[in-house]
């Protein structure tokens, strides 16, 4: 057993020591001639570009030219740390990849799920909000802690929804024995669970942490069935940049920050 | 000797019968026809990225099951051209093929530029004009191969959009010298082919915009240019966002019906003649996109475009709307545009639908 540890604060000491020397070299432009072109712009320019399609709240708002919503903090806080301003730009969701593919912004940070696709040409932090599937159900729960107790309960999913998708994979594939009851939308399936006319309910972790609310009784149960985290995406051209942006992302993970972050918007 | 030449023959049919190719795992099946009240309705199908044949076919059956009779596809000309001259056509063919079994029109959206078109570092919506007779070659070999199986193709996406102009400044005087090469090319090959020019993005977009140039401008400077007789019919993108089907149009609104603002543009140019072709456009019931409607909104605003585009729209041949099923989740409000999730379930929307189609009352009221 210890030295198993042993072997474990070998393998951390080596992550620091590495994730340090990224950190330091986009600092500290080290290596000068390696810098790459956006960062040495960010940093000459005190400016990092960041597109977002604001249509999305409670992440991402543009209201009059002003803009706000989780993503817009979160990026004004990387900035910040960053020690540079935040500038946005509003663009289409089809079009995120193609400004950020061209150079007409260093970062997209709008509710932006990974996608291994996308991989060619751009780098992904880590996950800073999942956005998954969660069990919403009364308070308390009656037990409920995971999907298999699920099992001999109606679950009130949206139709056709990725929740409807993941309850029928539990039902089918999982051997789960719940009870499907399908609703219109995944506000109807909540109100269902608030009224008693399902035990539990299926829906992404926005739609839900947003309707406890207004739902006073009911709660999340158990850690999200599905891994569906927004990430930032920086173009892969711009190794230096992608690791200050996501060595920031990284402290704020560490600090709490962004759980702090979550609670003021959802 | 008889009796060995006949152990012969019955060993070496049955080695023939052991070697025989394997069966397909899907076959096309029997050719079926669409039943519906109205034969304008359509969709867009996502099937370029499908993989497995039982999909491509199980998505194009509940397309006819919903009772819509045309479909949009996207046929990225980078994939079937990977190095000049050499075509595969084989994912085209699946798609295709099962399409025109279930008795589907299908009309093929055709743009994406290959690696070897256009400069490294670009995007595949990067066109130089020095390739432009390029992508005509590649008109000329879709239509010559897909002759009498697709009978419309859209040539482009969106031009009036800088994203879609490759990032530079959109230039309909541009578009238009593609639109004509293409429509050349399309021509020689089948002169029966029916060429559409591109589906604008309806935007409100202020002159001067680096992001893109309000539709019924463009399409007015694609006629100064030229681009009368370089066409048979006009794709339109009609997205309704927030607005009902019936709310009137303007100059300054995105809505479903600036679509008859778009047909305008081609009276005021003396093409009247030529149809037009809702080629995108719908309404989306995401719970919380601010162009997003309730779900019951959206199924009653999508019956009554159909309606409206049957009963009012007589220029207009057909409309199909944004998007059937995606291949996959997109973990984005982009899954509520779907008729049908991944795994073909049927959402509201869809089945709202296939009653109207089916002339049963609607239960949000929508006609009939």
């Amino acid at each position: 057993m210890s030295r198993w540890r042993g072997r474990g604060g070998l393998l951390l000491a080596s992550v620091l020591v590495i994730a340090g020397a990224l950190a330091w070299s986009g600092r500290q432009g080290w290596l000068a001639g390696a810098q790459d072109a956006a960062w040495a712009r960010v940093q000459r320019e005190g400016v990092l570009r960041v597109a977002m399609d604001a249509s999305y709240p409670p992440f991402d708002i543009e209201e009059g030219g002003t803009f706000r919503g989780y993503d817009v903090d979160l990026a004004q806080e990387i900035g910040r740390r960053l020690g540079v301003e935040v500038t946005f730009i509003n663009v289409g969701y089809d079009g995120l990849y193609d400004v950020l593919q061209a150079g007409r912004c260093d970062a997209v940070i709008s509710a932006l799920p990974y996608d291994p696709q996308r991989t060619n040409i751009a780098s992904f932090t880590g996950g800073y909000f999942d956005a998954g599937q969660v069990i919403v159900a009364p308070a308390g729960g009656d037990g409920l802690q995971g999907p298999e107790d699920l099992a001999g309960r109606r679950v009130a999913v949206e139709m056709g929804s990725q929740a409807h998708q993941e309850a029928l994979a539990l039902r089918d594939r999982g051997q789960v024995a719940l009870e499907i009851v399908t609703a219109r939308s995944s506000d109807e399936a909540l109100d269902m669970v608030h009224a008693g006319a399902a035990d539990a309910a299926i829906a992404d972790a926005i739609s839900a942490r947003l309707a406890l609310h207004s739902r006073p009784g009911l709660a999340i149960h158990g850690a999200p069935l599905t891994d569906e985290s927004f990430v930032i995406a920086v173009s892969r051209g711009n190794p230096q940049l992608f690791a200050v942006v996501k060595g920031a992302l990284d402290q704020l993970r560490g600090e709490g920050w962004l759980e702090q972050l979550a609670e003021r918007w959802l | 000797m008889a009796r060995v030449t006949m152990c012969l023959i019955v060993l070496a049919l049955a080695v023939g019968w052991l070697q025989r190719p394997p069966a397909p795992a899907v076959v096309i099946g029997p050719q079926q026809t669409v039943t519906t009240i109205n034969p304008k309705m359509g969709v867009h199908t996502r099937l370029t990225d499908e993989v497995e044949e039982w999909k491509i076919q199980r998505t194009l059956e509940m397309v006819r099951e919903m009772g819509a009779p045309w479909v949009v596809e996207y046929f990225p000309w980078g994939y079937y051209e990977p190095q000049k001259g050499l075509y595969e056509w084989d994912h085209a063919d699946t798609v295709v093929d099962h399409a025109v079994a279930q008795g589907l029109t299908v009309i093929g959206r055709i743009d994406f530029v290959p690696d070897w078109a256009r400069p490294e570092g670009t995007t595949f919506r990067h066109l130089d004009e020095a390739h432009y007779a390029d992508m005509g070659d590649f008109v000329y070999a879709f239509v010559s191969h897909f002759r009498g199986r697709v009978p419309y193709i859209i040539i482009w996406n969106e031009p009036n959009l800088s994203l879609e102009w490759g990032q530079r400044p959109v230039d309909p005087a541009a578009y238009t010298r593609l639109l004509r090469i293409c429509y050349q090319r399309a021509k020689e090959a089948d002169p029966a082919v029916q060429v559409v020019a591109a589906g604008l993005a309806p935007t409100t977009e202020p002159p001067g915009s680096e992001w893109g140039m309000d539709d019924l401008v463009y399409l007015q400077r694609m006629y100064e240019a030229g681009a009368r007789g370089c066409f048979d019919a006009l794709a339109i993108h009609a997205y309704g966002w927030t607005f009902a089907p019936d709310d009137p149009p303007a100059q300054d609104t995105v809505n479903f019906a600036r679509a008859e603002l778009t047909h305008g543009v081609m009276l005021r140019n003396g093409d009247g003649a030529a149809p037009c072709l809702i080629t995108e456009g719908g309404w989306n019931d995401h719970p919380r996109w601010t162009r997003a409607v309730k779900p019951a909104q959206r199924i009653a605003y999508t019956i009554r475009a159909y309606e409206k585009v049957r009963q009012e729209w007589e220029w207009c041949q057909a409309a199909a709307l944004w998007a059937f099923r995606f291949p996959w989740p997109q973990k984005t409000y982009q899954d509520y545009f779907a008729f049908v999730a991944v795994n073909f379930t049927p959402r509201p929307v869809y089945v709202g639908v296939q009653r109207y189609a089916q002339g049963l009352a609607s239960e949000e009221g929508g006609a009939p």
